[in-house]
């Protein structure tokens, strides 16, 4: 019963942020509101007993990309980039089908349980690793060198982040 | 454990430049101990590699012809880091520019040693994120931008692609690793090898997919360009020498898409060549041209077309890199556009970069004293051994069409009289004659003495 008074509160919260992600017009709204999207659906994992989604989502999305979109928004001239309302338009108008084509496919594959493996192994492995500590043992033992290595990788994309972004004396106009 | 050293010291040594540059923030110091690392790595990776040493945790599958190319890699990173510091100090550009040298480099080396798709990738990832970075780091120069973001989209097309050759490849076999499997006329199987080959095209520019490649070598600085048109070559045809051993063979009539892709990629990059006014753009048509002659040496799985690939790619490496680098030297001056008309008579103006500009072409071309010429025949031979005379005719005539823009340039630079109004001085550093000095002789040596390296290509590389 708390669970999906829970799930209906962080459902809701997330569809009024999402609604203002796409209708407020000054980015660094549309990035409050986003950041509050993003709270919402960790809310949503939590609820539904995926305690190691939520982290993840809390710790990556939250913290990590949110504080990046910022951090470009200030690098980047940004009160050139007020939507105007045309603009918005055409763009709602051109990607409706495709993402109404995404809904109904993933519709139509959920019903019909079509799969392209043999013997449904992704099945089988999401129900296997489905707790955080099967993925926490994978990721610090067999996929060690992988995860550290990506360490240093969001370590140069920042400083790339930065320095392609960083203001020049000429402007491109 | 031993045989992750290089690669722990190239880490450690990327982290204490990214701190060291923000006290001392000099170009003399950060390139020498950018040399320094990556030049210590590349000689331990190759002395682990002839002592046979392996690794085999956390999904890596280091062994003895790995490290061989991680010690190939990283002392090609080392001559280039040495070679193109005074012109990044005349140019100006960021100083980050040399650990993303060294960040390419150490991308490239955890590429080659691992046999998983995932760990592949994110080796992929940190060398090509590297790659869009130091491509933009021109400082006020918007051609550098522009071909900085537009390698940045095609580029990710290109993970993208992989990423999505990985999905079908884990559907259609269980397993991440790319390891012998079988499975029989699977249509998952097939659409993970096209997606993984077609990444991969995307990453070595071959012909449909190459149009990121003549921005993005022209707008990027000349020293960048030697290095991003010919070091990542290496650890990219070492994943694609991984797909034609175990992934390729496996669905019927694969092979011929690979080598179409290669025809079409040698015919395209060697004549629109002839179209290029600019020395730079044409040898960046000149790199298309020879993805094509790659791409057809990995279009059978016969261990002479291979292994003489890999030999090809490694002292095609040191030819392509030699020639951006004299361009960056000449680029040094102010007023040099890398239009034809600025080589008229080059050869008064400073023989010995002439001369070296000469030498470097016609080791592109193949002719015989050079290491190139051993490679192009052993593709040759090996396509002729396996019984594909059509690409083996081809592969031919590609490279006949390919001599002519090379001697375009050198007849220019040798036998066309100067411009009048035309006195630029060009200055030559000690550094930079050295640079130049260690990638001729490379040529040289391999031509002359091919069994050195071919030795341990062949002694390593099927023994994996």
């Amino acid at each position: 019963m708390l669970n999906q008074i829970a799930f209906y509160l962080f459902g809701s919260i997330s569809i009024i942020c999402g609604l203002g992600v796409v209708s407020a017009s000054n980015p660094i709204y549309v990035v409050l509101w986003l950041l509050g999207a993003l709270i919402a659906i960790s809310g949503i994992f939590f609820s539904a007993g995926a305690e190691l989604l939520g982290a993840l989502q809390l710790m990556v999305y939250v913290v990590a990309i949110a504080v990046f979109y910022i951090l470009i928004i200030t690098a980047v001239p940004w009160r050139k980039l007020h939507k105007n309302e045309q603009h918005n338009r055409l763009i709602g108008v051109t990607v409706l089908p495709f993402i109404a084509l995404l809904y109904v496919e993933a519709f139509i594959v959920g019903i019909s349980g079509v799969s392209i493996t043999k013997n449904k192994i992704i099945e089988t492995i999401t129900k296997n690793y489905g707790n955080a500590e099967v993925i926490g043992i994978k990721l610090f033992s067999t996929y060690f060198w992988a995860f550290e290595l990506m360490s240093v990788l969001l370590l140069i994309s920042m400083i790339g982040a930065i320095l392609l972004g960083r203001k020049e004396e000429k402007t491109y106009d | 454990m031993k045989a992750l050293y290089p690669d722990i010291i190239t880490t450690v040594g990327i982290i204490f430049l990214i701190i060291l540059e923000l006290f001392l923030p000099s170009f003399d110091l950060i390139g020498f101990l950018g040399f320094l690392i990556s030049f210590i790595s590349g000689v331990l990776a190759i002395k682990y590699s002839l002592a046979g040493y392996r690794f085999n945790e956390w999904l890596l599958d280091i062994n003895a012809f790995s490290l061989f190319l991680k010690g190939v890699i990283y002392i090609l990173t080392s001559f280039v880091i040495f070679s193109s510091v005074s012109f990044f100090k005349s140019k100006k550009t960021f100083l980050e520019n040399v650990y993303t040298f060294l960040l390419i480099s150490l991308g490239l080396s955890i590429m080659v040693s691992s046999k998983n798709l995932a760990v592949i990738l994110s080796g992929l990832e940190l060398a090509s994120i590297s790659m869009y970075i130091s491509v933009g780091m021109l400082r006020d120069d918007y051609v550098s931008k522009e071909a900085s973001f537009k390698y940045l989209v095609l580029g990710s097309m290109a993970t993208a692609f992989f990423g999505i050759g990985s999905a079908f490849y884990i559907g259609a076999t269980s397993h991440l690793g790319i390891i012998s499997v079988s499975v029989n006329h699977n249509t998952a199987f097939a659409l993970a090898s096209l997606f993984l080959f077609i990444a991969f095209a995307l990453k070595v520019s071959a012909a449909p997919f190459h149009f990121w490649t003549p921005d993005a070598y022209e707008g990027a600085p000349t020293s960048t360009t030697a290095f991003i048109s010919t070091v990542p070559k290496i650890g990219f045809y070492a994943v694609i020498f991984l797909l034609a051993s175990y992934i390729f063979p496996i669905t019927n009539n694969f092979s011929y898409i690979v080598g179409i892709v290669g025809v079409i990629s040698m015919f395209w990059g060697n004549l629109v060549a002839y179209a290029q006014n600019s020395a730079k753009r044409m040898l960046a048509y000149s790199s298309i041209g020879h993805a094509g002659y790659f791409l057809i040496g990995f279009s059978r799985y016969n261990p002479l077309s291979v292994s003489s690939t890999i030999f090809y790619v490694i002292v095609y490496a040191f030819a392509t890199a030699g020639a951006f680098l004299v361009l960056s030297i000449l680029e040094k001056n102010q007023s040099w556009t890398h239009d034809m008309n600025n080589y008229k008579a080059l050869y008064k103006k400073s023989p010995f970069l002439a001369a070296a500009l000469a030498l470097f072409l016609f080791a592109l071309i193949g002719i015989p004293p050079f290491a190139t010429f051993v490679g192009k025949l052993g593709i040759f031979l090996g396509l002729v051994n396996s019984n594909a005379w059509f690409f083996a005719i081809l592969f031919v005539i590609g490279s006949v069409i390919a001599a002519g823009y090379y001697l375009k340039l050198i007849v220019y630079m040798f036998f066309k009289e100067p411009v009048a109004e035309d006195n630029m001085s060009l200055s030559l550093n000690l550094f930079d004659t050295i640079g130049i000095s260690a990638f001729l002789v490379a040529v040289f040596f391999f031509g002359i003495f091919p069994n050195v390296l071919f030795d341990i290509i062949l002694k390593d590389m099927f023994h994996g």
